[in-house]
C-alpha cells in the first residue's frame, strides 16, 4: 500500500517538498511565552533526536509544555534560544515534513468522512478530485470504507479519531506529530486506537513523534520514550523500549521488562525532586 | 493511568466493531408543532371576532378580523401599490445591508488593525437612535425610498456583521495549525474552512435581520413617505379608517414572517450539518 502511494502519478513527492526526511533534532532548546517579567518558560534546554522511521513518544505531566515542542518542530514557533535541526540543518521556515494530529479531532462538520480526510491534501494545494482519489484508497486501511459519505456527527469518538488520523496520514508527510491524539477517548477505545496506530505504523514506518501523559501509552507505542519534567519541561530521561513488535497490549504489559520500565517512569514523574536514575531500565 | 486490557478479545478487535457503529438518530417528528400555532391563532382570532362583532369593544376602534379581511380583499389595489414600495425598500435594504455586514465582518474578523479601529464604531452604529435620525435622513435624501433603505441597512447591518465575525473566528485552532503547518494559504483556509464554518452563524444573524427588516422599512415610512405600508397606516389612522391600519399591520407581519421563513428554508438547505449536528 505504501509503495502504491509513492508511485501514484501527479502527486508531489516528499523529495520535491524539501528533500527526504532523515532526522529531527532539538538542540538545547528553550522556549518561553510572553516577554520580560511576565514570560512563562515552557521548555528548558531540551535535546533529543528523532530519526526517520522511529516511533518516539514524549511523556510528561499535563501542561508541562509538551505541545510547545510540536510548534517548535513544525517551525510554527521560532526556536530561540537553541535550535531545531532537520536533517542536520537549522530549521528557519515551516518544517516541510510534518503533519499534526490533535486530541480534539477538529473535523469539519460540513464535510463527509472522505472530504475531511482530503483536507490536508487540499491545504497542500492538491486538487480536490485528485485528493479524493488518493484518500479513497486508504479508507479501507482505516476501517472507514463503509463510512465514506458519513458526516462527523454521525460517528463515534473512536471513528472520528480514525478519520483525523487518516487526514494526517493522507498528507503523505513523513513526520507525524501526534499530540495526545487518544487523550479524550475512553480506555477501551484508546487501547484499540493504539493497536490500530501500531498496525498502521508497521505498514509504512512513517516517523512518529507522539505526545502523551499516559505512561502505558508511551511505553506501548514507542521505540524510545522521552520523559519530561513538569514545567518548565526538561528531559529527565530518554528510555529505549526494546519490547518486540508487533506489540499487543495484553502480552506486552504483563512482561517483567514492561512492568519494570513502567515503574521506573512512574517513579520519575511522581518524584521529580529525587535524583534522576541515569541507567535506563532494559 | 493503567489502560485496562479488558477481555482477551480486545487485542484483536477489528477496526470497526458493532459498538462503534453510529446508532440511527433523528426521532420521529410529530405534527403538533405544525398544528398548534394555527390552533392558537384561530383561538385568538375567534375571541377578537366575538369582542368586536359582539360590540363588546367599539368596532370603530377594534375592527373585527372579518372587517380587516374584507378590507384586504376590497382595497387590494391600494394595499398592493403601497406594499410594492415597502417590499422594494426591504429588498434593496436587505441586499445592501447583508453585503455590507458580511464585508465588514470579514474585514474585522481577519484584520486585527481593522478590528481595533472599527469595532467601537460598529457598536456605536447600533446605538444610534434610528427614530430620531429618520427625519434627518428625509431632510437629506428626500421623501423617496432612499432614507427607508438607509434605515433598513442600518438595522440589518449589525446582526449580520456580528454573526459574520463570530462565524469566521469560530474555527478551531487545531484546524488552523494543521493548515499552517502544511503551508496552506490564508485564501485556501478562508474558503475551505472559515466560510463554511461561518454559515450557521450567518444564518443566525440573517434570521434576526429578516424579522427586523420589515419593521425598519415601516419606521422609515412613518417619518414621511408618499407610498409604503407605513405611510398607508399613518394616513388611514388619521382618517379613522382603522380596518386599513390593521390590514397594513397584517401585511407587514406577513412580510416579516415570509422573510424569516425564507431565511430558515435557505438555512436548512445550505447548512444541513448544523441542524443535524446540534452539539456545536
Amino acid at each position: 500500500m505504501a509503495g502504491l502511494r509513492l508511485t501514484r502519478p501527479g502527486r508531489r513527492s516528499a523529495a520535491a517538498r524539501g528533500g527526504e526526511f532523515q532526522s529531527l533534532s532539538f538542540e538545547q532548546l528553550s522556549h518561553a511565552y510572553g516577554h520580560g517579567g511576565d514570560a512563562v518558560e515552557a521548555v528548558r534546554d531540551i535535546s533529543f533526536t528523532v530519526n526517520a522511521g522511529e516511533f518516539v513518544t514524549v511523556v510528561g505531566p499535563s501542561g508541562c509544555g509538551k505541545s510547545t515542542l510540536f510548534n517548535l518542530a513544525s517551525g510554527l514557533s521560532p526556536s530561540t534560544p537553541g535550535q531545531v535541526l532537520v536533517n542536520g540543518e537549522p530549521l528557519t521556515t515551516i518544517n516541510p515534513h510534518t503533519a499534526y494530529m490533535f486530541q480534539h479531532d477538529a473535523l469539519l462538520d460540513w464535510r463527509s468522512v472522505l472530504d475531511n480526510a482530503t483536507l490536508g491534501q487540499e491545504f497542500l494545494g492538491v486538487k480536490k478530485s485528485e485528493a479524493r482519489a488518493h484518500v479513497r484508497q486508504t479508507l479501507a486501511e482505516f476501517g472507514l470504507e463503509d463510512f465514506e459519505d458519513r458526516k462527523p456527527y454521525e460517528l463515534s469518538g473512536g471513528m472520528r479519531q480514525r478519520v483525523a488520523l487518516m487526514r494526517t496520514y493522507a498528507t503523505d508527510r513523513p513526520l507525524l506529530l501526534l499530540d495526545e491524539p487518544f487523550g479524550a477517548l475512553d480506555a477501551l477505545t484508546r487501547l484499540r486506537m493504539q493497536e490500530f496506530l501500531l498496525r498502521r505504523w508497521d505498514d509504512d514506518h512513517r516517523t512518529v513523534l507522539f505526545i502523551t501523559h499516559d505512561v502505558d501509552e508511551a511505553l506501548m507505542l514507542g521505540d524510545r520514550v522521552i520523559v519530561l519534567s513538569k514545567r518548565p519541561a526538561t528531559v529527565m530521561e530518554e528510555l529505549q523500549v526494546d519490547l518486540p513488535r508487533p506489540r499487543e497490549a495484553e502480552e506486552v504489559q504483563s512482561t517483567p521488562e514492561y512492568v519494570a520500565m513502567r515503574k521506573h517512569v512512574m517513579h520519575l514523574l511522581n518524584d521529580q525532586s529525587a535524583p534522576v536514575a541515569q541507567e535506563a531500565v532494559r | 493511568m493503567i489502560a485496562d486490557a479488558g477481555s482477551p478479545a480486545t487485542a484483536t478487535v477489528p477496526a470497526t466493531t458493532a459498538a462503534e457503529r453510529p446508532s440511527p438518530r433523528r426521532p420521529r417528528r410529530s405534527i403538533a408543532p405544525v398544528v398548534l400555532p394555527f390552533v392558537a391563532v384561530l383561538v385568538i382570532l375567534g375571541i377578537w371576532e366575538i369582542l368586536s362583532a359582539g360590540k363588546i369593544v367599539n368596532p370603530l376602534v377594534l375592527p373585527s378580523p372579518t372587517d380587516v379581511g374584507k378590507s384586504l380583499v376590497n382595497d387590494r389595489a391600494l394595499y398592493w401599490t403601497n406594499a410594492r414600495t415597502t417590499l422594494l425598500e426591504i429588498f434593496i435594504g436587505s441586499v445592501v445591508g447583508v453585503a455590507l455586514g458580511v464585508l465588514f465582518g470579514v474585514m474585522v474578523a481577519l484584520q486585527r488593525s481593522v478590528r481595533a479601529a472599527l469595532y467601537p464604531l460598529l457598536v456605536a452604529s447600533q446605538s444610534l437612535p434610528v427614530l430620531a435620525l429618520a427625519p434627518i435622513l428625509v431632510l437629506w435624501l428626500g421623501f423617496g425610498i432612499a432614507p427607508k433603505i438607509v434605515i433598513v441597512v442600518q438595522i440589518i447591518f449589525f446582526p449580520v456583521t456580528v454573526a459574520t465575525i463570530q462565524g469566521l473566528t469560530s474555527v478551531s485552532n487545531e484546524v488552523l495549525v494543521f493548515g499552517k503547518s502544511l503551508g496552506a494559504s490564508a485564501w485556501t483556509v478562508f474558503w475551505k474552512v472559515r466560510v463554511p464554518a461561518m454559515l450557521p452563524y450567518l444564518f443566525g444573524g440573517l434570521k434576526i435581520a429578516s424579522s427586523y427588516a420589515a419593521v425598519a422599512a415601516v419606521i422609515g415610512e412613518y417619518t414621511g413617505a408618499e407610498h409604503g405600508l407605513g405611510a398607508l397606516m399613518l394616513r388611514a389612522n388619521s382618517d379613522y379608517n382603522i380596518p386599513v391600519v390593521f390590514g397594513s399591520v397584517v401585511l407587514v407581519t406577513v412580510i416579516g414572517l415570509a422573510l424569516f421563513g425564507l431565511t430558515t428554508l435557505a438555512e436548512r438547505k445550505l447548512t444541513p450539518w448544523h441542524r443535524a449536528g446540534g452539539e456545536r
